[in-house]
């Protein structure tokens, strides 16, 4: 059982703090995703785990073992990285044995446990193979089973998605995943992209500037963003200044937005009382104008629409020419559906509000 | 600190080696150019140097022949690459040996057996005179030029065609839809885009040039040059007073350096981002075009491989001193090596052996050092790896056997000072080659071999060396080629006992014993070529990679 311990670490390089205070314990067998954009420390954070980058201060434990000052070869973790880094001179089979021989497994062994891996990532008689002579997705299947025959006591993954197109990137999703679940190794997954964060974890950390932002189940970070960077990296979201109003009788949090009225949760304290209104774009509402806008309504006239199957997308620009995007599915009868209609957005009650400066 | 070892360790062994052996005996050099006569501070050989007229006209000369060389290299590459790139010539199939060519056919013996067709005593000079008409004397500047063009314009070519072929077409064609002409778009599109190849390749040949021995001895003896004045004061002074030879060989050791500072300065700077484009088809020429085309590209390579034919055809001719019996075979030429001088090749297979094992070994650790794990040395060790780059092998011999003849290193007169002159001349290049070799290996390749629990050393021979291979093979028969062909710094420390191939032919060559320096050509030129042979066609290594 290894569970992951992260203790305020922190990392610098000369004056420019790369990782600051990073605390975090992560439950033997989760799916555990590191998401930000390039910069914010996600991949030098890895790094830490996996012993190539050593800490300023704080420690790593895996279990009950202080790992800080462990040579990575001598930590039993498994890596996989962005340009997979297969031996290129290496045939599949002897990539994926690897690490046993390293482990000085013995060659009846390695013939027994190489074919069971391959099959394991769907690559069963492709041993004989050169890494040259595979496709992207069949690298990064091979690179994942050379990881994982180890049997890691963490699995660590930079980025190991995105030098694939589109297509094979959701079906490798799949096949990390449920790896990972049937192996119920610990996993740290590194990546820019929120959709793949979103479908593939556990639980995700959102980084930024050497610090998580917010950690948490994906569909709570979705709908609970603490702050207006997570709110608009995790998912889009429309930002509109806020001025708190108070409370309404039942409890539940008033502002002003563009001259209207809405309410909603407060994520958190402002300390300088400017907000700002995270409006997902699948939460608004849209329908042709027909009148003065009402309550936690505002005017607009239609910019540009995409029509996209089972949804729609619309970029509306109010009247105050702030800009806000609006997505409907289904049906859109009923709703304006051309270019330079006029129309009006209306907020509903899951509008979140969070202070301007965690932008 | 454990993460410091093995690295740091090696990386300052790595240092105190280039220091004793490079940074030691240049600033030897560049401190005893002060030296008077008493031993005191002075400035004697710097006076001496600018107001005795035969210096400053050997630097003038030297300057002037590196310019008009410079200048004639890059008419005849870029001409040569231009045709290459983009006509259908016959005999385009051959354009691939004369990288070779530069390789196979040491410079001397390109002087040589240009000597043998046009000199005093040459094939062509003696038809000229037969028909009583009167050939222009060969030695001196005409023989510079033309021997130094025709050895040092692959360069150019070499660079030129590569820029060419990088060259995307798109740019001409845009050119030309915007209404320029194709001529006018060759002037304002093309040229302006390879320009800055062709000056960093010409900046090579002029220090090439300036420094080149073989072929300035040979060919230049009405010529006062910088590097044979060098040489010659090198000879007559031993033992005697450093001052002026030391002064000499700062001066061209400046000279060298202020051509790398305009290289880094100005030229660097100008290289453009190509995008990787198409390269245009090949254009079929016809008429006199053709001809012109043709007939110019076919009798540059004609005159870049004929000295190989021509020495070649020497060995097996009859002679009488001095007198070449063209069209009398013999095999006395052979038979003399065999009966007295085996131990000649024996020194060259020697010292070549072990300077390219020792260079390519250290140039393989240093690299990955200064690649892969850099540390507070690094910056160190690059500069003291730019040092060999600024000295010809004049200097560099000169350095090493004023610098270990006393103290507490002794190597003046062993033939280690022999093999290590023939490693360092190579190391700059042989570093830079492994270096581009390993930029292309990712780190992640090694962090993937850490993470599966082999340690960091071994898997730097499981995972990074067996990738290396082929660049260390390429290096290794570069440096055997280069050493095999040593002359300069070899022939300023070598002792009796000591002679290499190219030493002995020398001195046949200044004694105008063309016919048995030729039987000493062909076996040196067979020393290079078995193993660029075996390395191309056996183990496919490509020489010309980088």
């Amino acid at each position: 059982m290894t569970e992951l311990n992260l203790k305020n670490i922190k990392k610098s390089y000369g004056d420019f703090d790369v990782l600051k205070d990073i605390n975090r314990s992560i439950p033997h067998g989760t799916f555990f995703t590191l998401l930000g954009p390039s910069g914010c420390g996600k991949t030098t954070l890895l790094r830490v785990v996996a012993g190539f980058v050593s800490p300023s201060s704080g420690a790593v434990h895996f279990g009950q073992q202080d790992v800080t000052h462990t040579a990575p070869h001598l930590r039993e973790i498994g890596m996989v990285f962005q340009d997979y880094a297969l031996f290129p001179d290496k045939s599949v089979f002897d990539n994926v044995a690897y690490g046993l021989r390293a482990r000085k497994k013995s060659e009846r062994d390695i013939r027994n446990k190489v074919p069971e891996y391959l099959e394991k990532v769907g690559l069963e008689g492709f041993g004989h193979r050169l890494p040259a002579e595979m496709s992207g997705g069949q690298r990064q299947r091979v690179a994942l089973a050379r990881a994982l025959i180890v049997e890691p006591r963490v699995l660590l993954m930079d980025e190991p998605l995105s030098n694939l197109d589109a297509s094979l990137r959701v079906q490798m999703r799949d096949v990390i995943r449920s790896l990972q679940l049937e192996t119920n190794t610990t996993t740290i997954f590194v990546t820019h992209d929120q959709e793949e964060a979103l479908a593939m974890s556990d639980q995700i950390a959102v980084m930024k500037d050497g610090r998580i932002d917010q950690c948490g189940a994906p569909d709570d970070v979705y709908r609970n963003p603490q702050t207006a960077y997570v709110s608009s990296f995790v998912g889009s979201a429309n930002l509109l200044p806020a001025r708190y109003l108070g409370q309404e009788e039942n409890g539940i949090d008033t502002y002003e937005v563009n001259g209207t009225r809405v309410s909603g949760r407060t994520m958190s304290k402002a300390d300088d009382g400017r907000y700002l209104m995270v409006a997902r774009p699948e939460n608004l509402g849209i329908r042709k104008f027909s009148g003065p806008a009402g309550a936690g309504e505002l005017n607009g006239h239609i910019q540009t629409l995409q029509f996209q199957g089972y949804r729609t997308s619309f970029h509306v620009v109010l009247e105050n020419g702030a800009d806000v995007y609006v997505e409907t599915f289904g049906e859109t009868t009923g709703h304006a559906t051309a270019r330079g209609d006029e129309v009006t957005i209306s907020f509903n009650e899951k509008c979140l509000f969070v202070p301007e400066a965690s932008r | 600190m454990n993460r410091f070892l093995p690295w740091g360790l090696l990386s300052l062994v790595s240092l105190v080696f280039l220091s004793v052996f490079v940074a030691y005996p240049i600033l030897g050099v560049l401190l005893r150019s002060f030296l008077g006569e008493t031993g005191g501070f002075s400035l004697n050989g710097f006076l001496i140097f600018l107001t005795k007229g035969q210096y400053l006209e050997a630097l003038f000369n030297s300057v002037l022949l590196g310019v008009t060389v410079t200048f004639t290299c890059s008419v005849v590459g870029v001409f040569l690459a231009f045709i290459v790139a983009r006509y259908e010539i016959p005999f385009g199939s051959i354009i691939f040996l004369l990288p070779l060519s530069i390789l196979i056919i040491p410079e001397l013996i390109s002087a040589q057996s240009w000597i043998m067709v046009l000199g005093n005593n040459g094939l062509v000079t003696n038809l000229f005179k037969a028909i009583g008409i009167p050939f222009p004397r060969f030695y001196g500047w005409l023989g510079l030029i033309y021997v130094m063009t025709l050895t040092f314009y692959v360069h150019i070519f070499l660079a030129a065609l590569a820029a060419l072929q990088g060259f995307d077409h798109n740019l001409e064609e845009a050119g030309l839809s915007l209404g320029t002409t194709p001529l006018k778009t060759y002037f304002k599109v093309v040229f302006p885009a390879i320009m800055p190849a062709v000056l960093s390749a010409g900046l090579i040949v002029f220090t090439l040039v300036v420094g080149n021995f073989a072929i300035s001895i040979t060919l230049g003896q009405r010529v006062p040059l910088l590097s044979v004045m060098t040489y010659r004061s090198f000879i007559s002074e031993l033992g005697g007073n450093p001052t002026m030879q030391s002064t000499l060989a700062t001066v061209s050791i400046l000279l060298v350096v202020a051509v790398l500072f305009l290289q880094k300065r100005y030229i660097s700077k100008r290289n453009y981002q190509m995008v990787a484009g198409r390269t245009p088809p090949r254009k079929k020429l016809k008429g006199w075009k053709s001809f012109l085309a043709s007939g110019g590209a076919g009798l540059i390579i004609v005159l870049s491989l004929l000295p190989a034919l021509v020495v070649l055809i020497g060995s097996f001719t009859y002679s009488r001193g001095p007198v070449m019996y063209w069209g009398e075979f013999t095999l006395s030429n052979y038979a003399r090596i065999w009966d007295f001088n085996m131990g000649v090749i024996f020194n060259s297979l020697k010292f070549a052996s072990l300077a390219s094992a020792l260079g390519v070994i250290f140039a393989t650790l240093v690299s990955y050092l200064l690649v892969k794990k850099r540390n507070v040395l690094s910056t160190s060790l690059d500069y003291l790896l730019l040092l060999p780059l600024t000295i010809s092998g004049t200097v560099l011999g000169i350095a090493l056997a004023h610098g270990f003849n006393s103290g507490p290193l002794v190597l003046t007169g062993t033939a280690g000072l022999m093999v290590l002159a023939m490693m360092l001349r190579r190391l700059p290049f042989g570093v830079r080659n492994a270096a581009s070799n390993l930029h292309s290996i990712s780190d992640s390749i090694e962090e993937a071999s850490v993470s599966l629990g082999v340690p960091p050393v071994r898997t730097v021979f499981n995972v990074v060396l067996p990738l290396m291979a082929p660049g260390i093979a390429a290096a290794a028969i570069l440096t055997w080629v280069t050493t095999v062909a040593e002359l300069s710094a070899s022939v300023v420390i070598y002792q009796a006992g000591q002679e290499t191939l190219p030493i002995q032919i020398f001195r046949l060559i200044s004694s105008d014993l063309m016919a048995r320096a030729s039987a000493f050509g062909v076996i040196n030129m067979l020393i290079i070529l078995v193993p660029v042979f075996f390395g191309i066609k056996v183990m496919k290594v490509k020489l010309f990679s980088s």
